[in-house]
């Protein structure tokens, strides 16, 4: 645990040094840092829902969905890069910026340097602290989990605002933390159903994983796409009925031209083609299989954080968008195999949380 | 043995009629049908269970959400147009959630109804019903049904057969 504390330090160290040296590399840590923490929030959202209803589905998973769940400490202090370089990403640090139209002007209180770097570590401390407790073997909490889930729904909003939607302070949507929360809901069970499929039948510590618990897990696959693909559409749908200038003003660069066309792989790769692959038993009861549907949805959910984050900030899209998070996911891989340690890797049913 | 539906045979448990059930096919039996009080995961594959519904599902969803989708847009852009806020009036955004909604009521509907005529239903009553034990399939026991239908039926060896593996009791079911 020292270990990976320390190896972390000094990764946020080179990653804030490399920041300082270049804004491109600080803008491509912002988007790997959105998308690992997304997925060890997916798997803190999973690990809460098994806390609260139980099933062998969380019993299989939970060596896993517990080590993940405990890198959110560690990528909280991975947040330092960006919390010490903020003008570089915010236009809003530029006061004359912000004052210059008054839609923006209206919310200079809130998007103040040190008020946005203390909602940050209010919100990555609750998140840890309840990450923590909530993914300690033994008995189920689910008490602590409805609290967590609560706490998370309301605290994600801001988060997402803060971190993704102030790169364009114009926009306002109130939807934009629970749609990001839902896709990094797809994204962590996704990244938990690679692992599963990458571990099983390796060893004692990881038994063979029978079709169907591998059709459960990829029900619950199916079902969080839905959640996403419903409350995304539906954002915007109510942009689109609404026609407000400031909105629409946000999605325009993002429908027309080179990322109008992503937005329709997003709508197809994203969407159509990972549904209609997770409606068919053959794939849902293979591992393998459906760890390939999950490797497209993880990877296209980095799509959607480019698509999101990318047509907001001034610089074009580069190398580094791609290397560093490929970088912090192998460092955020190891992390979650040193936290595994030589404990299980995946449960067994008899071994179900109320029976520890 | 002419008014023999075929034999039940009732167990306490459900790891019990999924071990007979296999033992059945095994044994070359195939007009098997269990009666448990919830469905008792492995059962299906155990007695080769294939439907077709999950096609039914599949193309009623389908038909469902193109024909509202389709609906709507006649009505807006063919049949009764309105200027809402200068949109087109081929709103095609606004004519999701509807198909959603539509096409998972279409798919529903469709795989209820083609289940019940699938199964026979509806139907007042079975011969299974005249076995006063049967009553409790709904409750805590748990059946192994071989038909007199089966090609390998015959009564004394079903009977000495469904006896090796252990049931509370097997009960005959008449015509």
């Amino acid at each position: 645990m020292t270990l990976v504390l320390g190896a972390t330090l000094v990764l946020a160290a080179l990653a804030a040094a490399a920041g300082r040296a270049s804004p491109a590399f600080l803008h491509a840590w912002l988007l790997a840092w959105l998308l690992w923490l997304g997925v060890a929030l997916g798997a803190l959202v999973f690990l809460c829902i098994h806390h609260l209803v139980r099933g062998r589905w969380g019993a299989t998973v939970r060596p896993l969905l517990a080590a993940m769940t405990r890198t959110l400490p560690l990528l909280a202090l991975l947040f330092l890069p960006i919390a010490l370089d903020l003008a570089v990403l915010y236009p809003w640090t530029d006061l004359e910026w912000l004052q210059a139209a008054p839609l923006r002007a209206a919310k200079a209180a809130y998007l103040d340097a040190d008020f946005f770097l203390a909602r940050a570590a209010v919100i990555l401390v609750v998140w840890s602290v309840l990450a923590l407790r909530l993914a300690r073997p033994g008995r189920r909490r689910p008490g602590l989990a409805a609290l967590a889930l609560v706490v998370f729904f309301a605290t994600v909003t801001i988060a997402a605002v803060d971190w993704i939607l102030s790169l364009d302070p114009d926009m306002s949507t109130s939807a934009f933390g629970l749609a990001l929360a839902t896709g990094d809901a797809v994204a962590g069970w996704s990244a938990v159903v690679i692992a599963v499929a990458l571990v099983h039948g390796r060893s004692a510590h990881a038994p063979l994983v029978v079709p169907e618990r591998a059709q459960q897990l990829g029900t619950l696959l199916f079902a969080a796409l839905m959640l996403w693909g419903y409350i995304a559409f539906t954002q915007y749908l109510l942009v689109w009925g609404a026609d407000l200038p400031r909105e629409v003003g946000w999605f325009l660069p993002r429908l027309h031209g080179d990322w109008g066309r992503v937005a329709w792989s997003l709508v197809g790769l994203h969407f159509a083609a990972p549904f209609v692959l997770l409606l068919q038993r053959p794939i849902k009861r293979s591992p393998a299989r459906l760890a390939a549907v999950a490797a497209l949805l993880l990877s296209m959910h980095y799509v959607e954080l480019l698509w999101l984050v990318v047509p907001s900030r001034g610089l074009p899209l580069g190398w580094l968008d791609l290397a560093v998070p490929l970088g912090l996911g192998a460092s955020w891989a190891l992390a979650v195999a040193v936290l595994l340690g030589r404990g299980p890797l995946i449960g067994l049913p008899e071994e179900d949380i109320d029976r520890v | 043995m002419n008014g023999l539906r075929g034999l039940l045979a009732e167990f306490a448990g459900a790891d019990d009629v999924l071990a007979a059930t296999r033992a059945a096919r095994r044994a070359g039996y195939v007009a098997l049908e269990v009666f448990s009080p919830y469905p008792v995961e492995g059962v299906a594959e155990a007695l080769g269970f294939r439907t077709r519904l999950a096609w039914v599902t599949f193309v009623a969803g389908l038909l469902g959400g193109a024909a509202i989708f389709l609906f709507q847009g006649w009505v807006h852009a063919i049949d009764w147009q309105l200027d809402i806020g200068g949109r087109r009036s081929f709103a095609a955004p606004a004519f999701i959630v509807p198909t959603f909604e539509i096409t998972i009521l279409a798919a529903a509907l469709a795989t209820v109804f083609a289940m019940f005529v699938k199964n026979g239903l509806p139907r007042l009553h079975h011969p299974l019903f005249a076995v006063p034990a049967f009553e409790r399939a709904s409750q805590d026991r748990f059946f192994l049904f071989i038909g007199a239908d089966d090609p390998r039926f015959a009564e004394s060896t079903v009977r000495a057969f469904l006896g090796s593996l252990a049931p509370l009791e097997v009960h005959d079911v008449s015509r």
